[in-house]
């Protein structure tokens, strides 16, 4: 081997670029903090999640407690800030009770969801040809039903209750979730680094743990969270037909059905759980928008 | 230009006369596109019948322009795809035979160095990480040993690991990422490494640096190489013998320098012309490059090269040229090189050549 | 391009019988016994056992299957257990009622979400693209189904002008004005998700190719603002009609929630009394006819899709 005249390889003029090691997430971190209207609507959402949780404590009267005299009472009357619902209960304290149900049956069925269909979808796209064939067709089935009949016809199977809600909404979103996973697994399985850690050797589980995932987790976070808002509006939806959460659990959905009938009586009560089922399905998909743009850096080559 | 290389390695099975990499007629087609359901199989001939060793302690240059097969062979190597056909032999043990090595020990002993891309090295993990990964994930070295071996190896491809053990691969210039992606090759402590286009995407001062760090490493480490790269000048400078590829077979092998003096095959030598060149020794006779670039899918009959050499004929069309030699360490596949192939200058340059 | 029509006909083909398993299936998710459904719980032993061999459930689980699936691919779709009546007649006349509500909504989601999709991507930056930017936003994070309270709220009750539910007159294609009226708040209440698809999809894809360099080419040539639109949107297509299939899909199969808000007599309350009345048949075959019909559309629009775009892949 001839030697080439020129500089030492050990001199170490060589300087990373940058002051200090910054990982991807800080980055995006990092440019998330700069995104206003993401940090607003997150700040919404956590509102709204404390309401939830601390419930017992935010409502102003029992959620279950009503009285015949003080039906649909309007927005605004001393004592029942948003006044009443058809049996006399507090719709304030209803709707934040309900929150904790709503916002369970909207998460829950998404985080289990992907947990399996994260994991079927790596297995998918990092696996061979027949296995990725073999999951594929089986999400290609329940892709094949649009997701409200599925939910709906499932619900009306196995019937009502939360329980059962989170399962068919699990159920409805492992599909959808499973193809976005192995796409993103299938492009991330192409690239070099990922030859590489098959070269050396190394064991399928460890590739797949430590090369695959890292790199398909943001992608699969953008789209989890575009899908709860989806959740909440089709687990409110089931209640709402009488299939999901039983009354007289205050749910959002629930609320909805049953203040129908007050349209004509008192119309901006009725329309309150709606508006909370908006909201907070606004801002999850907000948040997802946000998390994506963060997301989109374009490294320099 | 004999290797100077010492039997120091404990792996070693068959002594310095025993080529550490032997391949026998490998072949991999891929199906074109459409294949499912066709009638006719229209198949890519990416890698035919290709065969060559690599002895112990020497580069050997791999050769041609793009698609002509090279960085298919390099992953055939690896067992990263399946070669249809062919034998691949490291010191002596077939590879995959129940009483060879296994594709996971030859891994432990054979790696690759990646072209430098933006997808070479995991954007998620630090350098440290992603040296450790091999050692961590192939031989369950523990965290804290895995690391210290990772900085070791960034000392030794020169980039310091207090700054640069623990950043991210974004953060640093293309140099520097090739100089990590031979930390990871070496982290396993292979034998022999694959260089597949190793220095292409560098500029080249970095070049310049990134060779002769791998002239120094292969002294230091005992090590082989295979150097797979399109730019001639740098495989004339690293290697010590050359295989030059067209569209799946070799078409000239041999000792380096003999290649790059006299140059046989009419490929070779419209590579050659290519370069520009200062020696006014080297003077050939070859016509440029005519016709068009064949079809990978459907290549030519017989000769390959035929539709684009100026010397074709008939013979050419109908029976492929073998590898034949025509001299010490110097083998071309060209019916010209023949006597009695039946090629009109077979003849000529024979008597040209004693 | 032959060969990937057989190729998608097959997959097609396999995905129906996959749908087909599920929704016979449906009626072994139910806790219980089927015929308990069928029947009260005094009605005398001789009853029941007879009833389970008409109805086949003492034979093997792939036996009842098998012959289920025949009744179904010959037109049978059963007896509903409530009404007596054939399930495939009633299911034809409401899915008849459930595609006057649903063809009107996907043509105005589609038309309102193209043109503020075209409109933000042209005024990216300015504030127009964020108002029409969150007008999309919003028909996609509604609940439609408040969103037609709402509305009834506000054109049936506050403002008298339309009925708040019903069809009125005897279903089919609307025939007067009066029946028209009725069209109008659930055609506007279901148009809005597609809007919302649509409008984000078609905002985004011409974004993207306006960021290529051949609309600035086709201005630097002359061509006036009008013509370059239209070639942008000529660029843009192929992804939003396949989404505008698979939306027309949704509508079809999942309009429950709106015509029960509306009253409307469409499959979507076909199978919500289904469900109420425990009428398994009607169920089993509401989901099947349903998700058959999404999974045409989806070949459809494979089908289509491949023949815009010459890049096929699979």
């Amino acid at each position: 081997m001839v030697e080439l005249a020129a500089a030492p390889h050990s001199l170490a003029l060589d300087e990373p670029l940058g002051a200090e090691p910054r990982s991807y997430w800080s980055t995006v971190a990092d440019r998330l903090k700069r995104d206003r209207l993401t940090i607003g609507v997150a700040i919404v959402l956590l509102l709204i999640i404390a309401l939830a949780v601390f419930a017992p404590w935010a409502a102003t009267h029992d959620p279950l407690q009503g009285s015949v005299l003080r039906r649909l009472k309007p927005v605004g009357t001393p004592g029942y800030l948003l006044g009443t619902d058809e049996t006399g209960r507090d719709i304030w304290s209803r709707l934040v009770h309900g929150g904790r149900l709503s916002l369970v049956c909207g998460i829950t069925p998404v985080l289990l969801a992907t947990m399996i269909g994260g994991t079927l979808g790596l297995v998918a796209g990092i696996g061979s040809r027949f296995v990725n064939m073999l999951v594929m067709r089986v999400v290609d089935v329940f892709y094949a039903f649009p997701s409200v009949l599925l939910a709906i016809a499932i619900c009306g199977v196995i019937g009502a209750g939360i329980g059962n809600t989170i399962l068919s909404l699990t159920i409805v979103f492992t599909a959808p979730i499973t193809r976005v996973t192995e796409s993103l697994a299938t492009q991330v399985k192409g690239r070099d680094f990922v030859e590489a850690a098959r070269a050396s050797a190394a064991p399928l589980p460890a590739i797949i743990l430590r090369q695959v995932l890292p790199n398909v987790l943001g992608g699969m976070l953008v789209y989890a969270t575009s899908l709860v808002s989806i959740s909440i509006i089709l687990s409110a939806g089931l209640s709402f037909l009488g299939l999901g959460v039983t009354p007289p659990n205050p749910e959002w959905g629930l609320m909805l059905n049953a203040l129908r009938q007050a349209i004509f009586v008192n119309p901006l009560v009725a329309a309150l759980p709606g508006v909370a089922i908006l909201i907070t399905s606004l801002c999850f998909n907000l948040l997802s928008d946000g998390l994506r743009s963060a997301m989109d850096i374009k490294l320099p080559a | 230009m004999s290797p100077a290389h010492r039997l120091t390695d404990p792996r070693d099975r068959g002594g310095p006369a025993q080529p550490l990499l032997l391949v026998r007629d490998l072949k991999k087609y891929f199906p074109a596109k459409g294949h499912l359901l066709t009638s006719r199989r229209e198949m890519v001939q990416a890698v035919d019948g290709v065969s060559f060793s690599v002895m112990k302690g020497t580069t050997l240059g791999v050769v041609g322009e793009s698609g002509c097969g090279k960085s298919t062979t390099a992953r055939l190597l690896l067992h990263l795809i399946e070669p249809d056909a062919g034998d691949i032999v490291f010191d002596g043990d077939g590879v995959g035979d129940p009483q060879g090595i296994s594709v996971r020990d030859l891994r432990l002993q054979m790696q690759m160095v990646f072209q430098d891309s933006y997808s070479s090295l995991n954007p998620r993990a630090t350098v440290a990480d992603i040296i450790a990964f091999g050692p961590r994930a192939a031989k369950k070295l523990a965290r804290q040993p895995a690391h210290e071996r990772a900085e070791r190896l960034l000392d030794q491809v020169g980039l310091r690991p207090a700054l640069f053990a623990r950043r991210y691969p974004h953060e640093l210039s293309g140099g520097q990422r090739q100089r990590v992606n031979i930390a990871r090759a070496l982290a396993l402590e292979p034998r022999l490494l694959i260089l597949d286009e190793a220095v292409s995407a560098l500029d080249k001062s970095v070049e310049a640096q990134i060779l002769n760090l791998l002239a120094d490493l292969r002294r230091e480490l005992n090590l082989t190489y295979l150097f797979i790269s399109h730019d001639l000048n740098v495989v004339r400078h690293v290697s010590d013998r050359v295989v030059v590829m067209y569209l799946g077979r070799i078409v000239e092998a041999g000792e380096a320098e003999a290649i790059f003096r006299r140059p046989c095959h009419p490929y070779t030598r419209a590579l050659l012309d290519a370069m520009p060149s200062m020696d006014p020794d080297r003077r050939t006779e070859a016509s440029p490059l005519t016709g068009d670039p064949p079809n990978p899918i459907n290549p030519p009959s017989g000769c390959r090269f035929r539709t684009r050499c100026a010397f074709a004929e008939a013979v050419c069309a109908r029976v492929p040229p073998a590898l034949d030699a025509i001299g010490n360490d110097h083998d071309v596949a060209c019916h010209m090189m023949v006597p009695g192939s039946g090629h009109s200058r077979a003849a000529i340059v024979a008597a040209a050549n004693d | 391009m032959a060969r990937f029509i057989l190729l998608r006909l097959l997959h097609t083909v396999l995905i129906l019988f996959g749908v087909s398993i599920v929704a016979f299936s449906l009626i072994h998710m139910i806790p219980g016994n089927p015929l308990d459904i069928l029947l009260p719980p005094e009605a005398p032993k001789e009853v029941v056992e007879r009833l389970k061999v008409e109805f086949g459930f003492d034979k093997p689980l792939y036996v009842q299957y098998l012959a289920w699936l025949g009744r179904v691919l010959s037109g049978n779709l059963g007896t509903s257990v409530f009404t007596g009546l054939r399930v495939t007649g009633e299911l034809l006349n409401a899915l008849g009622n459930t595609f006057v509500l649903a063809v009107p909504a996907a043509l105005l989601g589609f038309s309102l979400g193209t043109t503020l999709g075209t409109l933000a991507a042209f005024n990216h930056g300015r504030a127009l693209d964020k108002v029409f930017s969150v007008i999309t936003i919003l028909g996609l994070s509604m609940p439609h189904y408040w969103l037609g309270i709402a509305l009834v709220v506000v054109f049936a009750v506050i403002w008298p002008v339309l009925p708040a539910a019903g069809m009125g007159g005897t279903g089919g294609f609307p025939t007067s004005w009066d029946e028209l009226r009725c069209l109008i708040l659930p055609v506007v209440t279901l148009s809005m998700i597609p809007m919302g698809v649509i409008g984000r999809l078609v905002r985004s894809t011409v974004l993207e190719v306006i960021s290529q360099e051949f609309p600035m080419a086709l201005e630097a040539k002359g061509l006036r603002r009008r013509r370059v639109v239209f070639h942008v949107l000529k660029n843009a297509a192929p992804p939003a009609l396949a989404i505008m299939g698979l939306q027309l899909g949704y509508l079809v199969g999942g309009s429950i929630l709106v015509e029960t808000v509306f009253n409307w007599p469409g499959s979507g309350q076909f199978m919500n009394l289904a469900i109420f009345r425990r009428d398994i048949p009607v169920l089993q075959g509401t989901v099947v006819v349903l998700a058959s019909f999404f999974v045409l559309i989806n070949l459809l629009v494979d089908v289509m899709q491949a023949l815009i775009d010459p890049r096929m892949r699979r």
